[in-house]
């Protein structure tokens, strides 16, 4: 294993503080054309 | 005249309309292009800027490619020292929230330094140059400044979200996590106590909430490895090794300590339902030939009931190795000897029947010299546990058949003998296990009459009833003894049994007989 033990946990957190973000931007583009 | 006139004229017309053309220029310079000069700018610094943030959070992650400046994790202790394991900390409970400080710190610096070096070159590229290219630098300069400060506003903002959103997520996983690790225990408590499984110490005699676990890699104890503070499925060791956390996930399959005494436990402790079994009786009855002979017919699969056995420790195995031989052979086993303070240790199996669960038993033979006195009795704390008793009578000790044997048998036998009565050594036990607190109303007695290969000729030749009614007989007069027996216990069977084994390897049939009576009381399916 890694020699960080938290090497998973932190990837997962920045991944989720991504693709959360990216899907917002996206939800946010998409309401804006829509609209 | 009237040509100069005309010209003066034409002039004045010319510069009307470079002027309109000039205002109309300036005027869409001022409408359109200078809004969207301020918008390129102000969307080139947000995206920079939330680049930056990004960059500065993968770093403080310790994400991809260095350098990365992530958040110094205190080592845990070596060992188990002031209510702390030698186990990392899960990553919500502690190490997240250093993390998102120490990202806190690596990004504003980083942000603020950028923002700070925009107005720098601002100022000196466009503001400050005093050259003849001024009057259209310094109008060109404020416009840019403007957008930097729109897109350092816009940025904050989309920072700030970011950055709230990030705490969000976080404490939602945090969140998420507790509730996690409670179902967790929740459900393994539930599983237990469905099953019926009880984690006891075969040492010290008490039950205890969860073993302490060594680690399988470094044998580092953990002193509570459910789900908590160190992980929800599994924890991590000191040397990063991983550790099931409990026992619905696979702890069992760790070794196993007391968490009172810190004594090893039964191997895979807490995936069977125990049986305690306490064997009692005076010094020299037999009990440890007998409880042994019970043990080989379990373990050597020769009974007709069908069930089989396992040693759950290596103690338990180690005795039993050492000591059958001597049952083979003939030759008389070892004393049991009083442990002084010490708790007496069970010799412990697994007993899997043919059908249904396996059962761990434990069998308690504590030496007969316990039975003197009440006090010591009372002090065998795994009688508190026990449901089923087994009481051994060694014949030789009944004063009736005694007086009746020829000088030369009683020469012969003297040495096999056990000097106290039964009939005191019960009286004893019972007082002891009542003072205790066992509803012996709920529980079951098997007396099991002992070197019946000694006596053949003076037992009788029934078991069970035949065997009680011998004992109510005037002939032996141990009337009081079995009535009192049977009016203190739910169930009474009565066994006559040898712990020799005959020419062809094979135990007396009545120790299957007397074993099965035992299983099947403690709840299991057996054939026979």
């Amino acid at each position: 294993m890694s020699t960080d033990p938290y090497h998973r946990w932190r990837l997962t957190l920045f991944t989720a503080t991504l693709v959360t973000t990216a899907l917002a931007l996206l939800a946010l583009l998409l309401s804006g054309v829509l609209a | 005249m009237s040509y100069y006139f005309y010209e003066d004229h034409k002039r004045d017309y010319d510069l009307g309309c470079g002027l309109v053309f000039v205002c109309a220029v300036l005027l869409a310079i001022a409408s359109f292009v200078v809004p969207a000069l301020l918008l390129g700018i102000g969307v080139f610094v947000v995206g920079r800027l939330v680049v930056v943030y990004l960059q500065g959070l993968r770093s403080a992650l310790g994400i991809g490619k260095g350098p990365h400046r992530t958040a110094v994790v205190p080592e845990p202790p070596k060992q188990h020292t002031d209510g702390r394991d030698p186990a990392w900390p899960h990553y919500l409970y502690g190490p997240a929230g250093n993390d998102l400080r120490n990202a806190a710190g690596v990004i504003w610096p980083t942000v603020r330094g950028r923002v700070t070096e925009d107005f720098r070159w601002l100022w000196l590229k466009m503001l400050k140059p005093r050259d003849r290219n001024r009057i259209f630098r310094r109008p060109a300069g404020i416009v840019i400044g403007a957008g930097i400060l729109l897109g350092d506003a816009l940025a904050a903002a989309a920072i700030a979200l970011l950055a709230t959103w990030q705490i969000t997520i976080w404490a939602l996983l945090v969140a998420v996590g507790f509730g996690f690790v409670h179902v967790l225990r929740g459900v393994d408590t539930v599983l237990l106590r469905i099953k019926g499984i009880r984690i006891f110490c075969q040492s010290c005699h008490q039950n205890v909430p969860y073993p302490v676990y060594a680690c399988p890699g470094c044998a580092r104890k953990h002193h509570d490895v459910r789900p908590g503070r160190y992980g929800m499925r599994y924890r991590i060791c000191f040397c990063k090794e991983r550790m099931p956390t409990l026992l619905l996930l696979g702890s069992a399959r760790m070794e196993a300590f007391c968490t009172a005494c810190e004594e090893p436990m039964a191997t895979n402790t807490g995936t069977a339902v125990d049986s305690v079994l306490p064997v009692l009786g005076s010094p020299q009855s037999g009990k440890t030939r007998l409880m042994l002979a019970i043990v080989m017919s379990l373990y050597e699969k020769t009974s007709p009931h069908g069930a089989t056995a396992q040693f759950a420790d290596d103690e338990s195995k180690d005795a039993y190795e050492r000591f059958v031989p001597a049952l083979r052979n003939g030759i008389d086993t070892w004393k049991t000897l009083p442990l002084g303070d010490r708790p007496l240790r069970s010799y412990s199996v697994y007993v899997k029947p043919p059908k249904g669960r396996t059962r761990l038993l434990h069998v308690f033979d504590p030496p007969g010299e316990v039975v003197k006195t009440a006090a010591e009795l009372q002090s065998q704390r795994f009688l508190v546990q026990a449901r089923t008793f087994l009481f051994v009578l060694d014949p030789l000790s009944i004063p009736a058949l005694w007086s009746g044997l020829g000088r030369s048998e009683k020469r012969e036998l003297d040495k096999y003998r056990s000097q106290m009565a039964p009939s005191a050594v019960f009286a004893q036990v019972l007082n002891a296990v009542q003072n205790l607190g066992v509803d012996t109303g709920k529980a079951r007695l098997a007396v099991a009459i002992t070197k019946h290969d000694l006596l053949r000729d003076h037992l009788p030749a029934a078991d069970g009833d035949g065997i009680r009614d011998w004992l109510e007989s005037d002939e032996v007069g141990l009337d009081n003894m079995v009535r009192s027996m049977r009016k203190t216990f739910a169930e009474v069977a009565f066994f006559r049994t040898s712990a020799r084994i005959d020419e062809r390897g094979s135990l007396d049939p009545n120790i299957a007989a007397l074993t099965a009576w035992i299983l099947r009381n403690e709840g299991l399916r057996l054939y026979t």
